[in-house]
């Protein structure tokens, strides 16, 4: 048992990270499928790897490192050029009861799928995953100031990508970036009120 | 399209609350695949892997 932490403590942390580790993963590769198989995959050798794990740190930030280097490593990354599916995109969207709000999403996703693959993972870890530069540095393998650039580069982007394409996925082709916008704007106030958080 | 308060040249508040926004619905994708409920195999798997250590042990270096 030496000093890591004992297995079951392991594996309770590390099933606790399973939402985690899918959601990284449907951001890396699209589909919602091969995403699944690259987090069960990460898992598992998160799981095998378990005793170079270092008791105290960023568990999340230590399983998001190997499921990055399985996706890079296994040539996944091809897995995102494939065209994302609108009805599918939409399936997974419509439980939203939004539906506007389930179109910026869609716009939103549209955008981001065409940064360059640093510039997106760095996005989705520091704008949504919740981890700190300094952690998303160590699992780009990175300084902290390359992936402070990189999200600033990638705000830039999307607000560009919005701004200036067609919303592909929407039935209303002619939709602007900037009518999504107005219609965010208009949201602001609505999902401030705490009671329709959530 | 509206003709209600389009942005015209970018201010900075504006710009502000842009870019605020697009982090909240980045967020949201984001937290819409974290909240799904984890799919069993998961931790089926995990169980498996856990049972294999517990048998065999020819993962994990002590």
């Amino acid at each position: 048992m030496s000093d890591a932490i004992d297995d079951k403590a392991f594996k309770a942390e590390l099933a606790s990270l399973i939402p985690h580790l899918r959601a990284f993963a449907r951001s890396l590769c699209g589909d919602a499928t091969l995403a699944d198989d690259l987090a069960q995959d990460a898992m598992l050798k998160a799981w095998k790897a378990r005793a170079s794990y270092k008791p105290g740190t960023n568990m999340k930030a230590w399983a998001f490192t190997i499921l990055r280097n399985l996706f890079y490593s296994e040539k996944r990354r091809s897995w995102r050029r494939q065209p994302l599916d609108p009805e599918v995109a939409e399936a997974t969207l419509v439980a939203n009861d939004n539906p506007s709000g389930t179109m910026e999403l869609l716009a939103l996703r549209n955008a981001i799928n065409e940064l360059p693959d640093d510039q997106r993972e760095a996005l989705i870890l520091v704008g949504a995953g919740g981890l700190a530069y300094e952690d998303v540095a160590d699992i780009c393998g990175c300084a902290v100031g390359t992936i402070k650039s990189r999200v600033s580069r990638a705000r830039k982007a999307v607000t560009e990508i919005l701004d200036s394409n067609e919303i592909g996925f929407s039935s209303d082709g002619s939709l602007q970036g900037e009518d999504v916008f107005d219609d965010l704007m208009d949201q602001v106030s609505a999902l401030s009120k705490p009671a329709k958080a959530v | 399209m509206t003709e209600k308060n389009r942005p015209g040249p970018r201010n900075d508040k504006g710009a502000k609350q842009r870019q605020d926004r697009i982090g909240d619905r980045l967020r949201q994708l984001y937290d819409e695949v974290a909240n799904e409920p984890v799919p069993d195999d998961f931790l089926k798997l995990l169980e498996e892997a856990d049972d294999a250590a517990d048998d065999g042990d020819e993962d994990q270096k002590p």
